[in-house]
């Protein structure tokens, strides 16, 4: 106990403090990814072959509807 | 490089103290190890020899909880200081996000500490590191021995410093300096915070 009557505060727990502050600034100032969209075709080539689409299982579902 | 991990909700970094042997790097650990509140406090890991050296690292897991809805953990890492270890040091430095180079005071003992240094740059080369980049602290252990048994500031940071890094002086035994030189490292680390491009197609 200090003598204003304080509980001085654990070592940890004052580090902890300046740096849950410093890595929730840091959080929110970093862009968020973003979603890939999914269901969508994104590539064809020229046959109209599809080349890449997001999420195959989807496609797969889709086509089994 | 230190991650926000949006698809494991998760953010990771890993610290190396390095060093010559018998700098104090173990105790730094111990000290931190002391000051965690029993609910957080996990296992540290120590391997040892019978005369007490670190015959391979010690781990430190510093879990910090919940951050803006993130798990957050520090892990903390020693490498062994014998230069006959010198793939252990490689191994362990392997994805280090930071590094907090801990000097030994004695003036018997600068010799050491600059071939640590140079080793700890040659290492980080190695495995395709950026030295001048990694972010970095010194520390400036053991200050409370003799006046004549002690390098001055000075000559530690002329000789070591030349970067002009942050450096603290301690007494890692009895706990001064330590939590300082952490909470430097984890700044200078999480100023290099960026979002993991393999969660990518994490909600935003």
């Amino acid at each position: 106990m200090s003598a204003d009557g304080e509980t001085p505060k654990n070592e940890f727990e004052s580090f902890l403090g300046d740096i849950a502050e410093e890595i929730s600034q840091r959080v929110e100032s970093l862009p968020r990814p973003v979603r890939a969209k999914t269901g969508e075709f994104r590539a064809f080539n020229a046959e109209r072959h599809v080349l890449d689409w997001p999420g195959v299982v989807d496609r797969m579902i889709e086509e089994m509807a | 490089m230190p991650v926000v991990n949006y698809q494991s909700r998760e953010i990771t970094c890993k610290i190396v103290y390095y060093g010559p042997g018998r700098s104090g790097k173990t105790t730094n650990l111990q000290h931190v190890y002391s000051q965690l509140p029993e609910d957080r406090k996990g296992k540290m890991v120590s391997l040892a020899t019978e005369t007490d050296r670190t015959l391979f690292f010690d781990f430190l897991p510093l879990d910090l909880g919940s951050i803006s809805g993130f798990a957050t953990r520090f892990q903390l890492y020693t490498v062994p200081g014998q230069v006959y270890y010198q793939a252990t040091r490689r191994l362990v430095l392997q994805g280090v996000d930071g590094v907090v180079f801990v000097a030994d005071s004695q003036r018997r003992q600068m010799a050491e500490n600059v071939e640590s240094f140079q080793d700890l740059h040659a290492n980080l080369a190695e495995l395709g590191f950026d030295p001048r980049t990694v972010p970095l602290v010194m520390q400036y252990n053991k200050r409370d021995l003799p006046e004549d048994e002690l390098i001055s500031i000075g000559e530690l940071e002329r000789v070591l410093n030349f970067r002009d890094l942050p450096s603290f002086s301690a007494v890692a035994v009895k706990g001064n300096g330590v939590f300082e030189t952490l909470r430097a490292i984890a700044s200078r680390v999480l100023a290099k915070l960026s979002t993991n491009p393999a969660s990518a197609g994490a909600p935003a």
